[in-house]
């Protein structure tokens, strides 16, 4: 059993990655039909994965010294199975309005992911998970370049790629301090020892996966990185950020409910920030302040959901809500794209049934403060989504640089104009549109300042303290050897033409310093031996 | 003496008798004399590599001779574990930048003399790394330095290189002298130079005294490290030198700040003297990375970029030094391999891109991507390398430092920072790949195309990245089998 | 006159020596290289007869009767001690050097007739300086020294400069052996010997006063700062041969004397100790920055050799301070290298003089070129003055940083630290030197004949210069029969 375990893990890993370095050597020479054959043969395995049952598969290989282990369940196997029909959707979709194959950039990128991907769901040990969700974010990033000479799609790369090159550095501090505790790196060891820790430490643990989460769910105010490849991207690549990397970070989460739950501040703390951010969108949203689209702020919207969710700890159906949440992104997804394939009451009403659903499940597990508060909020969320289909949200496929306001004749309410108007410029402008160019900015600038005044400062001090030497010797030379040569020499000549009256004279010749020294040093040697 | 000792003094008197002959034979070519050195380098790294069955046997190779035994003076040789990692990355390193040079054009002129100053600047290194007697190791420490200032003086850039050489033999002669006063200090309690017998008695000198050394160890290294603030000879020196000589310089000679430490303080005393240190130098370290990053930010020179992001990368590994944590330590150690294979990567690319376009400048270069695909990758392997993006090399020596970082007990918020400060090596490498690969290639500097020499060791270097980045073990088992040897057991 | 022949051997050698060489030149009208040949010869055998002479030390250390002359109060008194016949079997070897070398250099001065019978003789007064026994004899001996070197100095008399210098020199060293002979008439009247000997017995007051001018004396002569300004004038204008002599053995063996006499008349070790450690830091820094910005070479070399004079005094003064013979080994070690040292430095200067006829620095671009040997060795001279590794001047700083952190102390401490600045001073002194042989010529060109390219340097300048080069790297290679030579001498005279 554990062979053909390691058998369809090792093809369903190896699969897309000798297919995505094949593509990279050799020109495309591939028919339409193997993107689809691949992604079939993937699902397949899967499903015999899932049907050999949930078991932990140590491999023969290690990597620094720790063994890569896998631990095969049904949750990552359905979320990715999940994720996967969503692909293929976007094939479909793909093979329906382009009759041209798939560039080969984009079926390089994908088959990576689609390896990355699947080691990062079924990994048992958090640092191949890490370095899985690394190179996933990499590939996100490298799907908005275009060409080489494009330099503003390179800008763009560089802005997402390091604001989730932060996100994987904030869940990176929290695996090591769990692992320092730990003294393993297994996923379920890792976490069941988190939870013994104490309350600090698990806080800083808490918040840097939190704020990993934030940022790979791209949830307002850090989904500028999904917006941005939202806007520019357009094949099926698209997949990898706007599919892959979500559900990685559901799963994430997922993951991390025993920690969340280990003490009631967590949970509350979770809750609070859940039910903040959703009202902050929506607010933000009603008031037409930011311009994400809806794919992305929905799916924003919906990780808040999530939070909520499992602030509780895990309830039944969890894993289903997820794929239930994957499964609307890509009704979403295929809203904005084709608007004729998708009915607007699916958009609307598929949310509120999928929360309704599992808030109908959960009867007896959530306080009914926290249901009363969930179905508020799925409702208002769904009157804004009905909101958003009425007025068009037209998709950009530019980045305009500087996002401006967009006045609205509807909103008549001139106080809360006022104050949104405050708002957006405070945070959505200054803070996180502008802000994070500004960042830059402010990084450059001060390099700048540190450049000019203490790189070149040392430079300064450094040629200022050899001025001085050079200056001292200078000095030295010229009191020293100027001019006591010159007065050498005259006495030398009176000397010299006064050759005959030099005994007379030798007591009474006026003493040049050198001369003086010689009883000078007697009179100390002197003093020093008698007197010390 | 057993029969393999014999082959340890080799890798010191093999690379003097290329250095004779080179000497002797005036006339020689630039190939030939590279040549030369290139087969000296390599017996002096195949002669480690046979030894290496010897060393796992016994744990480590040693071969004395007396020199001057009124003195106690020997001229002793050790291989262990610890040095062997030091001595393959700059022999390896030095080769690598020889067979680059072969495809530069310096050096067309008195070519035995580069190639010999070469093989001398390396056997600087190496013996640095095997010496076992303290008065020897200062001969080659002090051998290091007067080979690379005379390949600064003779080969460099411009007319400013005599003020830079000049600079910088005061400033790292400063730090070897402080070096020297904690060695002599040291030998002239114990009435030995032999660095074996010392490591057994050194404990028992009064604590006072042993922080005062320590102190003057670690400040003595840190200038060869180039640890802000005492990385002021570095830029220039890097921006001055040849290009192979920056590379060996950059890749290999900084290492020898980190092996001395190592070697020095952290072999010789007890970890308890060293503890009071160990926040000192966590934050020093912290300060160089961000140091570095930023200064990296707003140079313009691409020469000078990449230095300084040297000075950041030192600060790593003086962050890792000083957790005393066997994690972290084992990271900085993996550090300084890594390190060197992707400073000579990026070093090389810059090369390539200063012959092809003739420009410094990081303004006036753009557009090379489109041109120069390979050489393009090369520089991308380079740039994530740097980033510490898995499965690169420098993403594991992170990973342990980090961990270390939070083992030593120093409070979180240090780690942290210096995890943040990471984000700027993205932020730098990232712009120096922008800037000089993407957009539109300027029209007046056109580039002309670039030799085989410079791109065959360029693209195997980057192969050797991602090939280390991928099976660290044997690497790792090394570095603990070192660092065992220096502490004992570890917690 | 009884007693041990063998203790005046060499000196008689030297003195008839001289005498016979300028009768039978005279008479023959022998040319120069023939002169500088039977130089060489008497020099060789007043070297057999020195190392004769210290193959005896040991069974003469306990005889009472190992002396030649009179014992009597008022007598003349030779006596060989291991110290002396040391530092003279390097004079005598530095002096074959010499005369080989003003082979060739004299070759265009007419008068080299008295040069060697000069060179003889103070050498000659130097012996006797060190093997004397008793203060009138040293006295004599010191100022006929004095008078021969004033002479050489002044031989090139067609230069202004060198008959100045000349003349600073006599000036300055009268002075001092007038106050010396203050020094004996105060211990004359208190002990009324003048033998070294017997007033050891019961120095006091007044013998320390004598040992306080003797110490002024003989530092004035070794150049000492603040009595050291003759130095650059002389170095610079005396013939370099003669420069060579006076800088690696002259000045700095008075150094030597300084113990040997001022012990006995009544200083304790901590007196002088102190007095050599506050001055070597004076030499130290003084030589060293005053050598910055030196145009001309060979007042740049003497510059140079005032902070060697420092790094003696300091080595022989945590000797003397502290009691350790660590100290005391470096001081004697460091000796030997720089005679060699400065000797080849200042005939290597002497050859770049000879063929392009100018002292100044800048003369020296393209040197590497055309003169090949010789900027090699000059080189050589430089970095070993510099104290680079595996030259002989390294491990006499290893011994200097040795003694003075064995001692501990914090006096030691800090002049170690100016030893360090002066020695890093005394880098960025020596490395722009060394550079300049080897960068090419500026435009105008300083040489004054330019027909010379590429001239051939005579055998007989270049032997001596090569031989000292290989003798320092040697030194530097493998220090440890010097050294064993040393710590004998040390040990005999102890004795």
């Amino acid at each position: 059993m554990l062979d053909l375990v390691n058998l369809l893990i090792f093809l369903i890993f190896s699969l897309p990655l000798i297919l995505g370095i094949l593509m990279v050597l050799c020109k495309a020479c591939y028919s339409k039909w193997v993107f689809g054959i691949e992604i079939g043969f993937i699902i397949a395995g899967l499903l015999g994965l899932g049907l050999l049952g949930e078991q932990k598969v140590v491999s023969s290989l290690s990597f620094m010294g720790e063994p890569i282990t896998f631990s095969i369940s049904t949750t990552p196997l359905l979320l990715y199975l999940g994720t996967l029909l969503a692909l293929s959707a976007l094939v479909w979709r793909h093979s329906r309005v382009d009759e041209a194959l798939l560039p080969r950039y984009q079926f390089v990128l994908l088959n990576l992911s689609l390896s990355f991907g699947f080691i990062a769901f079924i990994s048992g040990q958090f640092m191949i998970r890490f370095i899985a969700l690394e190179i996933v974010g990499l590939l996100a990033a490298l799907t908005v370049l275009s060409a080489f000479a494009d330099s503003l799609s390179y800008k763009r790369f560089v802005f997402i790629f390091q604001l989730l090159r932060l996100g994987d550095l904030s869940i990176l501090t929290s695996i090591l301090l769990i692992n320092q505790h730990a003294h393993t790196l297994d996923i379920s060891q890792m976490i069941k020892a988190a939870i013994d820790l104490p309350v600090n430490v698990r806080t800083w643990i808490l918040l840097g996966f939190l704020f990993a989460l934030l940022i790979k769910l791209a949830v307002w105010p850090f989904g500028h990185w999904l917006q941005r490849i939202r806007e520019t991207t357009v094949g099926v690549h698209f997949w990898i950020s706007g599919f892959l990397m979500p559900s990685l970070g559901y799963y994430l989460l997922y993951r991390i409910i025993p920690i969340l739950t280990s003490d009631i501040l967590f949970q509350n703390f979770t809750l609070f920030l859940g039910l903040v951010l959703i009202i902050l969108i929506l607010l933000a949203n009603i008031l037409r302040l930011v311009k994400f689209d809806r794919f992305t702020q929905m799916s924003g919207i919906y990780g808040c959901f999530l939070l909520g969710a499992v602030a509780f700890g895990a309830s039944q159906y969890l894993a289903y809500y997820i794929l239930g949440l994957i499964l609307y992104r890509l009704v979403l997804f295929l809203q904005a794209e084709a608007p004729s394939l998708m009915s607007k009451s699916v958009v609307t009403l598929m949310p509120i049934a999928i929360n309704g659903f599992f808030i109908w499940v959960n009867f007896n597990h959530y306080p009914m403060a926290f249901m009363a508060g969930w179905v508020l909020l799925t409702g208002l969320t769904a009157y804004w989504n009905v909101r958003m289909t009425a007025q068009k949200f037209s998709k950009t496929r530019e980045i305009s640089p500087t996002r401006k306001f967009h006045t609205s004749n509807d909103i008549s309410e001139g106080l809360i104009l006022k104050s949104a108007q405050w708002l957006y410029q405070k945070l959505e402008i200054d803070i996180f549109s502008n802000g994070f160019s500004q960042l830059g900015d402010f990084f450059n600038r001060i390099a700048a300042w540190l450049n000019t005044n203490i790189e070149q400062g040392f430079e300064r001090l450094w040629s200022w303290s050899g001025q001085k030497l050079m200056a001292i010797s200078e000095v030295t030379f010229l009191t020293f050897e100027v001019d006591a040569a010159e007065k050498t020499g005259a006495l030398v000549d009176d000397a010299l033409s006064s050759l005959d009256i030099y005994e007379q004279n030798i007591l009474k010749r006026s003493l040049r310093l050198d001369l003086v020294w010689i009883p000078l040093l007697l009179v100390v040697i002197l003093a020093f031996l008698f007197v010390v | 003496m057993k029969s393999y000792e014999i082959l340890l003094p080799g890798i010191t008197v093999l690379p003097i008798i290329g250095v004779v002959v080179l000497l002797i034979w005036r006339k020689a070519t630039k190939k030939q004399a590279a040549t030369i050195g290139i087969l000296c380098e390599a017996f002096a790294l195949i002669i480690p590599i046979i030894l290496l069955a010897a060393l796992r046997r016994e744990g480590s190779i040693l071969f004395t001779l007396p020199w001057i035994p009124n003195m106690q003076i020997s001229f002793s040789l050790e291989l262990s574990w610890l040095s062997l990692i030091f001595l393959l990355t700059e022999v390896l390193v030095t080769l690598t930048a020889m067979i680059y040079s072969l495809g530069e054009t310096t050096g067309e002129k008195y070519s035995n003399y580069y190639y010999a100053l070469l093989l001398l600047f390396s056997l600087g290194m190496s013996g640095t790394t095997l010496a076992d007697d303290v008065f020897l190791f200062y001969i080659f420490w002090e051998l290091m330095l007067i080979a690379s200032v005379l390949l600064i003086l003779i080969w460099g850039h411009g007319e400013i290189r005599f003020k830079v050489a000049l600079k910088y033999f005061i400033v790292t002669h400063l730090g070897s002298l402080m070096v020297l006063v904690s060695l002599i200090t040291l030998y002239v309690n114990f009435g030995t130079a032999s660095l074996s017998a010392l490591i057994l008695q050194a404990s028992t000198l009064p604590v006072n005294m042993q922080v005062f050394l320590i102190l003057f160890f670690i400040i003595g290294f840190s200038v060869k490290m180039a640890i802000f603030p005492l990385h002021i000879w570095l830029p220039d020196a890097h921006t001055v030198a040849p290009m192979p000589v920056t590379i060996i310089l950059a890749a290999a000679m900084l290492s020898m700040g980190t092996y001395g430490i190592l070697r020095f303080p952290f072999a010789l005393f007890p970890l308890e003297s060293i503890q009071p240190f160990a926040l000192w130098m966590m934050l020093a370290g912290l300060i160089s990375e961000v140091y570095g990053a930023l200064i990296a930010l707003a140079e313009k020179d691409i020469k000078r970029i990449i230095a300084y992001s040297s000075v950041s990368q030192m600060g790593y590994i003086l962050f890792g030094l000083g957790t005393l944590t066997a994690r972290g330590m084992q990271g900085s150690i993996l550090h300084v391999v890594y390190h060197a294979i992707v400073k000579a990567l990026l070093f090389m690319v810059v090369g390539i891109v200063i012959s092809m376009t003739g420009e410094r400048d990081i303004r006036k270069i753009s557009g090379l991507g489109s041109k120069f695909p390979i050489l393009c990758v090369c520089a991308a392997i380079g740039v994530l390398g740097i980033s510490g993006m898995p499965p690169l090399g420098i993403f594991n020596s992170e990973w342990l430092i980090f961990g270390g970082g939070f083992d030593s007990g120093v409070s979180i918020v240090l780690t942290v920072m210096t995890l943040i400060g990471s984000l700027l090596t993205v932020v730098y490498a990232l712009r120096f790949f922008g800037l000089i690969f993407i957009g539109e290639p300027k029209p007046e500097a056109l580039p002309v195309k670039t030799t085989r020499a410079l791109i065959i060791p360029t693209v195997a270097v980057a192969v050797f990245l991602i090939v280390e980045g991928l099976a660290p073990a044997p690497l790792m088992s090394w570095a603990i089998r070192g660092l065992t040897s220096i502490f004992g057991s570890f917690q | 006159m009884s007693g041990l022949f063998i203790a005046v051997l060499p000196v008689s050698i030297l003195i008839g020596g001289a005498f016979l060489i300028y009768l039978v030149s005279r008479f023959f009208q022998l040319s120069n290289r023939f002169e500088s040949l039977l130089t060489v010869l008497v020099l060789i055998g007043t070297l057999v007869a020195l190392i004769f002479l210290y193959n005896q030390i040991p069974d003469l250390a306990g005889r009472p009767d190992a002396f030649f002359g009179l014992s009597t109060p008022g007598g003349i008194l030779w006596k060989p001690n291991a110290l002396g016949v040391f530092i003279l079997i390097i004079a005598t070897v530095i002096g074959i050097l010499i005369s080989v070398f003003s082979g060739e250099y004299l070759s265009r001065d007419p008068r080299y007739l008295v040069y060697y019978p000069l060179v003889l003789l103070t050498l000659a007064g130097l012996m006797s300086m060190f093997l004397s026994n008793d203060l009138f004899n040293l006295f004599l001996l010191t100022e006929m020294t004095t008078i021969a070197a004033s002479s050489l100095i002044a031989f090139q008399y067609q230069h202004e400069n060198a008959i100045k210098a000349s003349f600073k020199y006599l000036i300055m060293s009268s002075l001092g052996t007038m106050i010396m002979l203050l020094g004996i008439y105060f211990v004359y009247r208190s002990t009324g010997e003048m033998h070294l000997d017997r007033v050891l017995a019961s120095p006091d007051n007044f013998t320390r006063i004598g040992a306080a001018c003797f110490l002024m004396g003989f530092s004035l002569k070794a150049g000492v700062v603040p009595l050291h300004t003759w130095v650059p004038d002389v170095y610079g204008n005396a013939p370099s041969a003669v420069s060579g002599l006076l800088a690696g053995v002259l000045s700095k063996s008075m150094l030597f004397i300084v113990p040997v006499i001022c012990l006995r008349l009544g200083m304790t070790r901590v007196e002088l100790g102190t007095y050599l450690m506050v001055f070597a830091c004076f030499n130290m820094l003084v030589g060293s920055i005053r050598m910055l910005k030196q145009h001309l070479l060979r007042r740049f070399l003497s510059f140079s050799s005032i902070a060697q004079t420092g790094y003696l005094m300091f080595g022989l003064g945590i000797g003397f301070y502290y009691n350790l013979d660590q100290g005391l080994s470096a001081g004697l070690y460091l000796f030997l290298v720089i005679a060699v040292m400065k000797c080849l430095a200042f005939l290597s200067a002497g050859i770049f003089q000879f063929y392009s006829g100018s002292q100044d620095i800048e003369s020296l671009r393209g040197a590497g070129n055309r003169m090949p040997i010789t900027a090699f060795c000059f080189s050589v001279a430089l970095a070993g003055l510099a104290g680079i590794p595996l030259l002989a001047g390294f491990t006499g700083k290893w011994m200097i940083f040795s003694a003075s952190l064995a001692a501990g102390d914090l006096f030691s401490v800090i002049c170690l630290g100016i030893f360090m600045v002066s020695t890093l001073i005394g880098l960025a002194g020596y490395l722009p030197i060394l550079v300049k042989q080897y960068q090419p010529p500026t435009k105008a060109g300083i040489f004054l004949n330019p027909a010379e390219r590429a001239p051939r340097v005579s055998r007989w300048m270049l032997a001596p210069v090569t031989l000292l080069a290989i003798l320092v790297l040697f030194i530097g290679i493998f220090p440890a029969p010097w050294i064993n030579l040393v710590e004998q001498v040390m040990g005999w005279m102890l004795i």
